[in-house]
């Protein structure tokens, strides 16, 4: 039975090609492009490595101090009296509101003393991302965009080590010049890509020694992507801004079992206890914060979006992500039903036909879906093609900067269900349409 | 004819309301489209105020982190290095406003008897030669400037247009912390990118000592990449540190529009495949409708239509269509500026219908010429053929 | 075999009520051909409509072949029509992108049966309209004499109790509605076949058991031939 439907759905696209190829046309770039969209969202935003437990974060990149002023707002009641204003009474509102507010990157000790030790929190790690500096190697100059971290950086993200070691916590205690670095740099700096362990690396007037190898990604933000890493205790200290500002920022990863919301109250009380009356405050600020505080999708989202609070970025982007991807579907998919129900009309007889001999409701909704499921695997199979090619050129034109789009098994499974959905959605409409066509009156047209 | 027309119409409502909705939302996201894209080109077309060739930009590490004395001395020598330099022109020291970088200082006043609002940036005497700016009143700022009691600040036109129209403000004095003395007014310094909103700018006077983030050189012509290395190691040698990075306005500037240049264009790009799946989708349906209705056509013909009748009526009943969806279109869209839901200008939005219902009504037109041309050229006697 | 009492069937449009059946009472006997003649319009498809329950009376009941039907669009209908039914039409209805093997194959999809014993039947049944060389043909490329000894390949593949004809030689020569002409004969007589046909031609309805006659919906007269 099953194959038969194959085998008709064969037919009718084989025998009308130019409504075929109209069709597949639809099919195959909106599937290509989705699929595009869909590899990019999960290069950036999915669970494979160096992101496996992305889903636990909760980052911090800042801390805000914000002075709140209550203002006292005179309410007067008045009345007419003798054709003039007369003052009745007067009563006062009390309005809390931000008079200024100073964000700013923290202060390492700072993070060291509030942020290490949460009860929901596995591993924390700090780090400065913006240890970036220019070398120079043949005369040819490469930027490094260093990150300053600590050993548990390698315990929240899953860099895969092809040589070598990590950072541990005695080259954090004896501030040691060592570096771990990514393929990119062994390429750019020793112009390899591996046995590069004990080399040396010159790069801000110290000499660094390779003690591990770590593959390149191509993450948008930097703190994942770094070209390399330091301890974190190598940097001077005393360069920080104040009691406050630093240049550091955290991730934190939660502890099974916990939640990443407990984990944000835990991050929003500890930053309740920073005394406020540290000299370094000379702006009369009166709170303290951690900032976004929040999960790594929650953040990502502030990063193009900005609101004051994360969540309402993430919730702001995910609504104009959706939307967008929903306006993106709806005019193809509209299009096929349009397509679909004028080639149903078109063959009414063929459905008054089967119904006169025997077929039921169901029978011709499951012919026209698995017609039309057929029709979209072949777009679908199309807009994979499609996607590699547009893929490939993405990625040879730099177009997201050093983001790489990839393909992966995944990626694959979200593929085929978005097809299958795709195909089941624009069929439906027209299958049920179909199916309740009055026998007589299906036989009748034409 | 109309009237027959709708009649028609009206009897298939329901495969017509599908089209319609298809129409309808074509002009909803082409409109979108339009509006984001107009807005960015207008943006663009503005502009920028400074040069960009020639121009190498040095982000100073550490300096900040010297006590002040140990700061103004690594800043003295290292101009003084950089202006031995034969491929050196100019120098100027700026604060974190600098060229493509995104920091902004922006502060609200209302001590002058009206309230504006102006983004603040930090610069030296040598400011408007390194980046060229544009100077259309009075003058640039003079180290002199550094000697007077009140502070010396020079405005963008923008600021000069937005609150004294039509006035000449040399010499004149605005209060913003104190006192300032205006000394003249220049074009532009849309220093956050070609993106970027044009802002009100006030310029202060700070001396170069003072400027401690930001180095821009102006080249000599043809200065080869190269040099980049020598100029790195008197960086590095005056701050005592080898953090601090080169790159050139040209490259930034690439960088900093590439992003909203990629975004404008794959949205023209998803755009253009939405109209070019849907022309030819209407292509299909109205070429099935027409080759279903052989018999009526042939039946026109036969009571007495020509060619150009059946293809006149065609093409109307799919324009009257398209008419009704537009109009419901219009009506939402039509709020946008009206309303005043957004703080963009109510021309974009006015401009993006217009042209969103003109690609609409030329996309449904050509798909609809073919297949109404082609229904015409059919023959009654073999349209009213059975079987 | 088929019961019709009191069948009526009323059309209503926004502005006019037509009555295409108007109290019609008929008993087809099992095995009896019968023929139903008319002027256009007087409800002769309608009728044949109803009693092969392509269409619901609006008033009326309906048994065929002891069974009494009350809903129309289930499956269990349609599992009757399969079965007890086969339906021939004037204008063929063969689906054009199917071959004409497949087309007869068509009412055995709709059954449990495997696809090589599908594939012998509709052979047989091609076989005995003769037009088995013709199996890998499409619709489009047969004459209508052909089209329809098809379409009666088909209507016979399921070995129904009861074969609907509605003027099945209307767009046939009379040549060609001879050769489809025998082909319902020799069903009825040799299988038994009940075949309810509706028919514009004297000729062809002489040939039947029985002859009825409608008026303007209402049955005006009957006639035994055989
Ligand atoms: N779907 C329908 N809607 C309204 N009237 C109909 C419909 N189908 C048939 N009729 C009317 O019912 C009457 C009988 O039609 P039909 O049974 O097709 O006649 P014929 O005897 O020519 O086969 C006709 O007057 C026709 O106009
Ligand atoms: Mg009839």
């Amino acid at each position: 039975m099953f194959l038969n439907y194959i085998k008709l759905a064969w037919r009718v696209l084989a025998r009308r090609k130019f409504f075929t190829f109209i069709t597949l046309f639809g099919i195959s770039f909106t599937l290509g492009i989705l699929m595009v969209f869909l590899s990019f969202l999960q290069s950036e935003l999915g669970t494979s490595a160096p992101m496996k437990h992305k889903d636990d974060f909760v980052w911090i990149s800042q801390v805000q101090l914000i002075r709140n002023v209550i203002d006292t707002i005179p309410v007067v009641d008045s009345m007419m009296q003798n054709g003039a204003m007369v003052f009745d009474t007067v009563s006062y509102d009390y309005k809390e509101r931000s008079s200024g507010q100073s964000n700013s990157e923290i202060n390492c000790q700072l993070a060291e003393k509030y942020l290490i030790g949460l009860p929901s929190a596995e591993y924390v790690t700090i780090f400065n991302s913006s240890y970036t500096n220019d070398v120079f190697v043949n005369g040819v100059k490469i930027t490094i965009n260093a990150l300053m971290g600590d050993p548990n950086y390698w315990k929240v993200f899953n860099h895969k080590i092809l040589e070598g070691r990590t950072i541990d916590q005695d080259d954090m205690d004896n501030a040691a010049q060592v570096i771990v670095i990514s393929t990119k740099t062994a390429r750019e700096y020793f112009g390899v890509t591996s046995g590069v362990l004990d080399r040396e690396l010159k790069m801000d007037g110290k000499t660094f020694k390779v003690i591990g190898l770590y593959p390149d990604n191509s993450k948008i933000v930097d703190i994942i992507s770094p070209d390399a890493v330091v301890p974190y205790t190598i940097y001077n200290m005393e360069n920080q801004d104040s009691y406050y500002f630093g240049g550091f920022g955290a991730m934190l990863k939660k502890r099974d079992g916990a939640t990443t919301q407990k984990l944000k109250e835990e991050i929003y009380h500890a930053a309740s206890t920073i005394p406020i009356d540290h000299p370094d405050n000379n702006w009369e600020m009166n709170e303290v914060n951690f900032k976004p505080a929040a999960t790594y999708n929650e953040a990502y989202a502030q990063g193009i979006y900005y609101e004051d609070k994360a969540e309402d970025s993430h919730q702001i982007m995910s609504f104009i992500v959706y939307g967008l991807l929903l306006f993106f579907i709806l005019l193809p998919t509209l299009n096929l039903i349009n397509l679909n129900v004028s080639r149903i009309m078109d063959r009414s007889s063929e459905i008054g036909v089967r119904k006169a001999f025997g077929a039921h409701q169901g029978n011709i909704v499951v012919q026209f879906i698995v017609e039309n499921i057929l029709q979209t695997f072949i777009g679908g199979l199309l807009g994979l093609i499609l996607a590699f090619l547009l893929i490939s050129l993405i990625n040879s034109g730099g177009l997201l900067g050093d983001a790489i789009l990839k393909l992966n098994t995944k990626f694959f499974i979200y593929s085929f269900f978005g097809t299958l959905l795709f195909g089941i959605l624009s069929g439906f409409i027209p299958a049920l349409k179909m199916s309740r066509l009055q026998i007589v009156n299906a036989l009748k047209r034409k | 004819m109309i009237k027959h027309i709708l009649k028609l119409i009206w009897n298939k409502k329901g495969s017509n309301a599908l089209m319609a909705l298809e129409i309808l939302l074509s002009f909803i996201v082409l409109f979108f489209v339009l509006a984001f894209v107009f807005f960015n080109f207008e943006r663009t077309s503005l502009p920028l105020g400074f040069e960009t060739k020639d121009r190498w930009i040095i982000n100073l590490d550490n300096v900040e982190h010297m006590d002040s004395l140990e700061a103004v001395q690594a800043i003295t020598n290292l101009r003084q290095d950089l202006l031995a330099q034969d491929e050196i022109e100019a120098v100027t020291f700026t604060s974190f406003m600098a060229p493509f970088r995104n920091s902004q200082w922006s502060t609200q006043n209302d001590e002058n008897g009206f309230t504006f609002e102006t983004m603040i940036v930090r610069a030296d005497a040598d400011f408007a030669k390194v980046l060229g700016s544009e100077i259309l009143e009075g003058r640039w700022f003079t180290e002199e400037d550094g000697n007077r009691k009140d502070d010396a600040i020079i405005l963008n036109k923008r600021f000069v247009d937005s609150y004294y129209p039509g006035q000449s403000r040399v010499d004149s004095t605005l209060l913003l912390d104190g006192p300032n003395t205006i000394v003249g007014v220049i074009g532009d310094y849309r220093y956050t990118g070609e993106f970027q909103e044009a802002r009100n700018i006030v310029f202060a006077y700070r001396p170069y000592v003072k400027n401690q983030s930001f180095v821009v050189l102006k080249m000599k012509p043809n200065v080869p990449a190269s040099f980049e290395e020598k100029l790195s190691s008197i960086v590095n040698t005056a701050t005592k540190t080898s953090g601090s990075t080169i790159s050139t306005l040209e490259k930034d500037r690439k960088e900093d529009s590439s992003e909203s240049w990629i975004l404008v264009i794959a949205l023209l790009f998803i755009c253009g495949f939405l109209c070019l799946n849907v022309a030819l989708g209407l292509f299909g349906v109205l070429w099935y409708n027409i080759s279903k209705r052989k018999s009526e056509i042939g039946l026109r013909q036969a009571v007495g239509a020509n060619g150009f009748d059946i293809t006149k009526q065609f093409i109307i009943e799919i324009l009257v269509l398209t008419f009704a969806a537009l109009a419901i279109g219009i009506f939402f869209a039509i709020q946008i500026p009206i309303l005043e839901v957004t703080e963009y200008p109510n021309e974009l939005f006015y401009k993006a219908i217009i042209y969103a219902c003109l690609i609409i009504l030329t996309l449904v037109f050509s798909c609809a010429l073919f297949p109404s041309i082609q229904a015409a050229k059919i023959t009654p006697a073999n349209s009213l053929h059975e079987d | 075999m088929i019961k019709l009492k009191n069948i009526s069937k009323v059309y209503r449009t926004k502005t006019i009520e037509t009555t295409a059946l108007n109290d019609i009472d008929l008993h087809v006997a099992k095995g009896e051909f019968l023929s139903i003649m008319g002027p256009s319009g007087c409800g002769k498809s309608t009728l044949l409509n109803i009693m092969g329950l392509l269409d619901e009376p609006s008033n009326g009941s309906i048994v065929v072949d002891g069974q009494s039907i009350t809903k129309y669009a289930s499956k269990a209908t349609a599992k009757f029509r399969n079965e007890k039914l086969g339906f021939i039409f004037q204008s063929f209805h063969l689906i054009s992108d199917l071959s004409v093997i497949d087309n007869v194959e068509l009412p055995l999809l709709y059954r449990k049966i495997s696809g090589k014993e599908r594939r012998r039947l509709a052979a047989e049944a091609l076989e005995s309209v003769g037009l088995i060389n013709r199996k890998g043909h499409f619709p489009n490329q047969l004459s209508g004499g052909q089209k329809q000894r098809v379409a009666i390949a088909r209507a016979i593949v399921g070995k129904p109790a009861i074969i609907l004809a509605d003027e099945p030689t209307g767009n046939l020569d009379s040549v060609m509605g001879d050769e489809v002409m025998a082909i319902l004969t020799r069903l009825n007589e040799d299988l038994g076949t009940t075949i309810v046909m509706v028919t514009h031609d004297e000729r062809m309805a002489k040939k039947t058991h029985r002859l009825i006659r409608l008026y303007d919906g209402s049955q005006v007269a009957t006639a035994s031939l055989a």
